[in-house]
């Protein structure tokens, strides 16, 4: 008996075409959602950066206003929100593209503006936030980074006085580099963690943190009364 | 790195998957199949003059069903004095034998008996008694349609070039996790077969109810061990000597699956070591364009899906596992507290090109899944409990007998058949 078999080569071809369409159709849409995602990011990145340069005007008039007028607590929130947005983006796109990277080293920028900003007006105003500057690494080489990461999203969650500030050592940023030599962080005793005056190396508890708190901060305020978007953190790697 | 390669593989193995499910569909549709079946009805035309027949029944402690696999056969709409059935003992350590002998004086039933040798045995035993012009076996867990041997007596008067004829198999009873599992997989395996049989691309010829011109055996020789799958075996060596396989796909047989997991496991291992080795006795099938769409898709993508499932299931361990020791350590590092429960934005949906991907997969999967139970004569539901529970367990089980049937080729290790 002869051989039945025949090769079909044009449904071979058509599926290819419907196949690699589809695949095609899925990418654009992925970049499109993509595309959106950054333009929001940006849209927050200017709306920080107007908020920023609202704040130093005031600041520059703090003669002709009273310090009661200064309101920095919109700053802080959109700051959070911009940080979990990054982080997010940050795990789909992965720590290399290009975007996510020019996004991060101005929220780099943004977070020391802000955490110059609110020490100024601490000192003029004499209500100066606690503020934690966070250095981490994600390049797989500080193993305690990502629970550090929890810790300080729980400590940004419950005590909404106090600002993080979250810097990737790696990020290549002179302005990072500035403070990370400002406070003597290195490399190799990462994570670290500056709260006041004290900077501590690797992994700090929650209880050690908590302990480091001014006592007027200290009464946990109820999380769905802050405004702070989500429950993940740029601090963590 | 590794993370980057594996994004990449896994984008390959889903190129590969959704290509060989749009080919199957494609293929499924080329002869216009969506017609609704006919199951209740009598079969629409006779085909004339009818040929005789013998169905060969091998027992091997079968006591609890093969009384009702005998009468489903005696009640197929069928000329009684063109019908026999072959009752063949395979030395049963159970009531199967005597229950058999029950049938001793009906005129279309002959039984044999012989001391245990394995299906082949059996089937080898009944063959040499037939004379009839077709020649098929039942296993005696199975139960066919009143309409199913007409149908598929139809396929073969429809071409003289088919040596033997699959038909719809579906599962008996849905009463266990495992069942309705296989309830959904036997309906895609409805359009499968139907796809692959206008391929000519069918690789297994199964054991409940296969029809054959008996003719064949005189050509390419009667069945063999092959690794406890003979029915496998048997069709890749009819693929191999280029005679064609069809599918009738409302000729329904209802076969009783494993009711536990453990009892498909066995199964599934069973079936799946006799693919891996039977396809390494029939390696010439492979990448070979004289065996067509088999030789240059069905076959390597068989095998190749066969290690997907296996990767796709590492990966997914893999990624949970990662996501667990994640949640752990959160749990260590600040103790269990209340999350942030206010609604994340659209911003926070997973929406990597890969997500739409599996998606496509897995609408095709539904959509092949409702054809098959059009096809296969049931109402297409298109979210059922037996959907539902195949598409979210399968892939899973599946790995188990999968590794553990590599396992065994690889340590050159026996499988059982219970």
């Amino acid at each position: 008996m002869s051989s039945q078999h025949t090769i079909h080569w044009q449904r071979y071809l058509l599926a290819l075409i419907i196949t690699g369409g589809v695949f095609w159709l899925a990418i654009s849409i992925s970049n499109r959602i993509h595309d959106e995602r950054v333009q929001e990011i940006q849209s927050i990145e200017n709306n920080i950066s107007m908020n920023i340069l609202s704040l130093e005007t005031q600041f520059d008039l703090l003669a002709e206003v009273s310090c009661d007028e200064i309101d920095n607590t919109i700053l802080s929130k959109e700051l959070n929100s911009l940080a979990s947005r990054l982080d997010y983006m940050e795990q789909q796109r992965g720590k290399d593209d290009v975007e996510v990277e020019r996004l991060k080293e101005y929220y780099s920028l943004m977070q020391i503006k802000d955490y110059l900003l609110m020490k100024k007006i601490g000192k003029e105003c004499g209500d100066e936030p606690v503020s934690i500057l966070y250095f981490y690494s994600n390049e797989g080489d500080c193993t305690d980074c990502e629970k550090e990461g929890y810790v300080l999203t729980y400590l940004r969650e419950n005590y909404p006085g106090v600002r993080v500030y979250a810097f990737d050592y790696h990020i290549g940023l002179s302005a990072v580099n500035t403070i990370t030599s400002l406070y003597g962080v290195t490399e190799n005793r990462l994570p670290a963690v500056v709260i006041g005056r004290k900077t501590l190396y690797g992994f700090q508890s929650k209880e050690i943190m908590e302990g480091l708190l001014p006592e007027s901060l200290k009464k946990p305020t109820d999380t769905t009364n802050t405004t702070t978007t989500t429950t993940k953190t740029t601090t963590k790697k | 790195m590794t993370s980057a390669l594996l994004t990449y593989l896994t984008y390959a193995v889903l190129f590969v998957s959704l290509y060989v499910e749009v080919f199957y569909t494609l293929s499924f549709f080329e002869k216009g199949n969506l017609s609704s079946p006919e199951n209740t009805k009598k079969s629409s035309r006779h085909p004339k003059p009818l040929p005789n027949v013998t169905i060969l029944v091998p027992c091997w402690n079968e006591e609890t069903t093969v009384k009702k696999t005998v009468h489903s056969l005696l009640a197929l709409n069928y000329p009684k004095k063109k019908l026999s059935i072959f009752l063949i003992d395979d030395g049963s350590t159970d009531n199967t034998w005597e229950i058999m002998q029950q049938f001793t004086n009906h005129p279309q039933i002959c039984i044999f008996h012989k001391d245990n040798g394995g299906k082949h045995t059996a089937l080898n035993l009944g063959l040499e008694h037939v004379t009839s012009e077709i020649v098929g076996s039942l296993d005696a867990d199975s139960f066919v349609h009143p309409e199913a041997l007409l149908r598929m007596m139809e396929t073969f008067q429809d071409d003289k070039d088919v040596m033997a004829v699959t038909p719809a198999m579906k599962i008996y009873r849905t009463d266990s996790l495992m069942r309705l599992i296989q309830h959904a997989e036997y309906l895609l395996g409805v359009f499968l077969r139907k796809a692959g049989a206008n391929m000519n691309a069918l690789y297994v010829t199964p054991g409940p109810f296969s029809l054959f011109r008996t003719i064949i055996f005189s050509k390419i020789g009667n069945y063999k061990n092959a690794h406890l799958t003979e029915d496998m075996e048997f069709a890749m060596r009819m693929q191999h000597n280029g005679y064609k396989i069809g599918n009738r796909s409302d000729a329904y047989v209802y076969t009783v699956g494993p009711k536990t997991l453990r009892a498909l496991y066995k199964q599934r291992l069973r079936w799946t070591y006799g693919f891996i080795n039977n396809a390494r006795d029939y390696k010439g099938l492979f990448f070979n364009p004289k065996h067509g769409d088999l030789g240059i898709l069905i076959m390597p993508t068989a095998m190749f899906f066969l290690f997907a499932a296996i990767f796709f299931s590492g990966v997914a361990f893999f990624t949970w596992g990662k996501d667990a020791w994640k949640g752990i350590e959160q749990l260590r590092a600040v103790g269990f507290h209340i999350p942030d429960l206010s609604l994340p934005s659209w911003f926070f949906f997973n929406t990597d090109a890969m997500i739409f991907i599996t998606a496509a997969v897995l609408a095709l999967t539904l959509g092949i899944l409702v054809i098959g139970k059009k096809i296969g004569g049931e109402k297409p539901h298109i979210i059922w409990w037996d959907t539902l529970s195949f598409l979210l367990l399968y892939g899973a089980i599946a790995t188990l007998w999968n590794i553990a049937a590599v396992y065994k080729t690889i340590a050159s290790r026996d499988v059982k058949w219970r």
